[in-house]
């Protein structure tokens, strides 16, 4: 415990140095609070309407943690195909790369249109954000075992389903993992995004992101300030929880579990 | 050429391991073996040794049928390479465990891949190994955990814990400190008094091939060919105290010979 108050004392300092500054210049120079709120404000805005963000980060959790899920079931369905062969991958490969590279705001429109709204929706955006990261490491990660232990299954005469279930898959779980770390902090920003377009209006369902554009539209600037600041704790929650179980996954064997590269 | 040092076969009867007319070019055309033939009786401890790209590894790897011939043909036991994978295990230059096992994990994987013994017994058989090879107090630890020398010990359990008939083993002790490489030498030679297979061990360590083989065989590069056959025997038994007895010393001087002979050649 003593360590790790040790090793968050340098970012507490600055986090208190920075939030002093911004109180101070909001006070000396009279900033209007619908253009930049004190820090006071927005912690006021934090006590006042915790039943809001409260209600408004379970929705975006459940959301983003759907598309998450399905994303990692997908992910790792669409590796084992491609660890089949070198024309499967060669062949699909390049249209996965779509998912990477259109952006997610041309999208979201569509979803809208062809699903409608409501959190189905919203969870396909987040779905979509995430399962390029998770197929493209766990692929690597299955098709990157060493020759020599490939030799050593063909020896015992390993079927093709034991050398995938015994060998490939858990030598993919760091590659997974790696993938499962990018996708749990972009799985947030794609449900925020989903909501943007795709929110729920009815009263009481709208998540952080339908928060966020109704804050704005009300100059309620502090207001928007927390809602910010909930989705960010979001993200870091769901990147931890990833960390967590990369740990209890790895630590008996892995030498780098806990770095950052886990190869 | 051919000097039995194990009690020969039945007169007539095919030997135990028979190669004719081996040859293997690679797909661009060199030809690392060319017309190699020999034969081998049961529980032969066969060294190959010879210049690097020799092709020894090539020849181990044809033997367990992990790579395919060009002509010539291979017998082991009465079977092709191919279909004699159950009575052979391949020990790798690097112990190539499986990470995410345990030392037992590990020994027990071959059984559990044959799906010829119950749960019971694997455990039973694996943790026999890993007594024999002196592993027991590390049978709960993942190789991270250990040093290289136990690392091989635990490949060389999981390869005799099929109980295979047929050992090759390719510069298995390369990448080890002289102490510890003599220490599993012994070791190999107290395992082979168990459990009588029949081995073929790629070394670039003359002192090594003497002290563990009974017979020597030679190779040259370019094209890969067996030049010398070398029996080896001693009158005792095989014990630490041999590698400083002169007769251990005057058969390393001829195998060192014979080897400087091939690399001058070349
Ligand atoms: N897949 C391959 N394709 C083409 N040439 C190869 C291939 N594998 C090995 N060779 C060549 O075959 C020759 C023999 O290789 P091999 O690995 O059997 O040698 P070696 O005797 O084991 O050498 P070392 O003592 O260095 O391990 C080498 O010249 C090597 O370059
Ligand atoms: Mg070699």
């Amino acid at each position: 415990m003593k360590r790790f108050f040790q090793s968050i004392r340098w970012p507490l300092a600055v986090f208190v140095l920075v939030l002093a500054a911004w109180q101070g210049a909001c006070l000396t120079f009279k900033i209007p609070g619908y253009i930049l709120p004190a820090p006071g404000a927005v912690a006021a805005a934090v006590a006042e309407r915790h039943q809001n963000l409260l209600q408004a980060f379970r929705i975006t959790a459940v959301e983003a943690a759907g598309g998450f899920l399905c994303s990692i079931v997908g992910g790792i369905s669409v590796a084992l195909v491609f660890a089949q062969s070198p024309v499967i991958r060669r062949s699909l490969y390049p249209y996965t790369l779509v998912l990477q590279t259109v952006p997610i705001v041309a999208i979201a429109p569509l979803i809208l249109m062809w699903f409608g709204s409501g959190v189905r929706s919203v969870m396909l955006v987040a779905f979509i954000i995430c399962l390029f990261p998770i197929i493209a490491n766990t692929t690597q990660g299955l098709v990157s075992v060493p020759r020599n232990l490939m030799d050593l299954f063909k020896m015992s005469n390993a079927s093709r389903v034991q050398t995938l279930l015994r060998l490939q898959l858990p030598h993919a779980v760091p590659a997974l993992f790696v993938g499962l770390r990018i996708s749990s902090g972009i799985s947030v920003i794609g449900a925020i995004t989903g909501e943007l377009f795709a929110s729920s209006n009815a009263v009481g369902e709208g998540g952080l992101g339908y928060s966020i554009t109704y804050a704005n539209s009300q100059l309620q600037t502090d207001y928007l300030f927390a809602l910010v600041l909930t989705a960010s704790v979001l993200g870091f929650l769901f990147f931890f929880l990833v960390v967590f179980f990369e740990w209890w996954f790895l630590h008996h064997w892995h030498e780098s579990a806990m770095k950052a590269d886990a190869e | 050429m051919n000097a039995p040092s194990s009690p020969a076969t039945l007169p007539g009867s095919p030997p135990f391991i028979q190669l004719d007319a081996v040859t293997k070019r690679w797909p661009n055309g060199s030809v690392v073996l060319d017309d190699v033939d020999l034969s081998v009786n049961k529980g032969d401890f066969i060294s190959l040794i010879g210049p690097s790209g020799c092709g020894k590894s090539t020849l181990l790897r044809l033997l367990s049928g992990l790579s395919p011939l060009t002509s010539g043909t291979i017998t082991l036991d009465g079977m092709q390479p191919d279909n004699a994978r159950e009575i052979m295990s391949f020990i790798f230059q690097d112990a190539t465990l499986l990470p995410w096992r345990t030392v037992l994990g590990n020994v027990e994987l071959g059984l559990e891949l044959e799906h010829r013994t119950t749960a019971t017994q694997r455990r039973e058989r694996a943790n026999r190994l890993i007594d024999l090879v002196g592993l027991a107090p590390v049978a709960s630890h993942y190789p991270r955990q250990l040093s290289g020398g136990m690392k091989m010990r635990v490949s060389i359990a999981r390869a005799l814990a099929i109980r295979p008939k047929i050992l090759l083993m390719d510069e298995p002790f390369g990448a080890l400190d002289e102490m510890t490489r003599d220490f599993l030498n012994e070791e190999v030679l107290r395992l082979r008094d168990n459990d009588q297979f029949t081995t073929f061990f790629v070394t670039h360590s003359v002192a090594e091939a003497v002290f563990l083989s009974t017979r020597i065989i030679v190779l040259q590069a370019n094209p890969g060919r067996i030049v010398r056959d070398i029996p080896v025997s001693f009158p005792g038994p095989r014990t630490a105290a041999l590698r400083s007895a002169p007769d251990f010393l005057a058969q390393v001087g001829e195998v060192s010979a014979a080897l400087r002979a091939v690399k001058t050649r070349t």
